[in-house]
């Protein structure tokens, strides 16, 4: 699994839980515009599904969809992963009955995130209702993220060096972990 | 057998107890492990041991099951566990 790399010993940003049980922090302006793109894209990937011309109306009304497969996009599929290990006709029919509606969850997740957001220089306060909708987003970044950088093992995390867009994605990676990390921390406090 | 009540027995075909099925989570390298931990808690309601016990299989051992019941039942807990980002999948026990 993931760890929480030396990153913890960043300043603290004042993460703590309110009287009336939010849980407050600080973010910068650079912070909210990376959140907000990384986040974007995740909704870019997961919603291509189009929600479709050619789909029966009434089998989307209940979450099917006959045209779900297993997506080729690496960090699709670690997001919309098969749920049989070796058994691929099981996996397909698994997604057509529920890759829908765990596409539509994702989103509207992340969406609700993405209007949460504060603006620039202002305190994120998240109420205790909404801590998992939080925690799960910036999971889904931190496994798009994670992915699409080749984290492949447990001690990876501090591997990834060499190109400059790879450093920068590492020092993103770990702040996310961080902001994950601290949100737990609260949430369980 | 034949002392069942008839009710059992058509329930009993229908969800074959002899053959249980498993929700297996698997190791990953991004899952921190106090967050896996969490949707043990969160999602199977169970206690921060039990979660810790399972979320430590899961770490040291590549995974783990974390429960067994019917197909369906085990077809829901993987689809929880992917919307938390876990990995997860089901098979007969």
């Amino acid at each position: 699994m993931g760890h929480v790399t030396e990153i913890l010993i960043m300043e603290n940003r004042g993460f703590r839980k309110q009287l009336n049980g939010e849980i407050a922090f600080q973010i910068e302006a650079l912070e909210i515009a990376l959140l907000t793109s990384m986040i974007e894209q995740i909704v870019s990937l997961l919603v291509p599904l189009k929600l479709n011309e050619s789909v029966d109306p009434l089998a989307q009304l209940i979450g099917i969809d006959s045209t779900a497969t297993k997506p080729d996009d690496d960090v699709l599929l670690r997001l919309l992963p098969d749920a049989y290990q070796n058994d691929r006709e099981a996996s397909e029919e698994f997604r057509r009955f529920t890759e829908r509606s765990l596409r539509e969850l994702k989103i509207t997740r992340a969406q609700f995130v993405l209007e949460n957001l504060p603006e620039p220089d202002q305190i994120v306060s998240i109420k205790p209702k909404d801590f998992e909708s939080w925690l799960t987003v910036i999971n889904d970044v931190r496994l798009a993220l994670g992915t699409r950088v080749g984290i492949t093992d447990d001690q990876d995390e501090d591997e990834i060096t060499g190109e400059e867009d790879l450093a920068h994605a590492k020092d993103i990676y770990a702040w996310l972990t961080w902001l994950q990390s601290n949100l737990l921390e609260e949430m369980n406090s | 057998m034949s002392i069942a009540p008839l009710e059992t027995q058509s329930v009993s075909l229908q969800t074959n107890p002899n053959t249980p099925w498993v929700c297996i989570v698997w190791n990953d390298p991004i899952n921190l492990m106090h967050y896996v931990t969490h949707v043990f808690m969160t999602y199977f309601k169970y206690s921060k041991e039990k979660a810790e016990t399972l979320m430590l299989q899961v770490h040291n051992d590549g995974k783990s099951v974390v429960n067994t019941g019917s197909r369906e039942e085990m077809e829901r807990d993987v689809n929880a566990m992917h919307s938390y980002g876990l990995w997860a999948t089901l098979q007969k026990s």
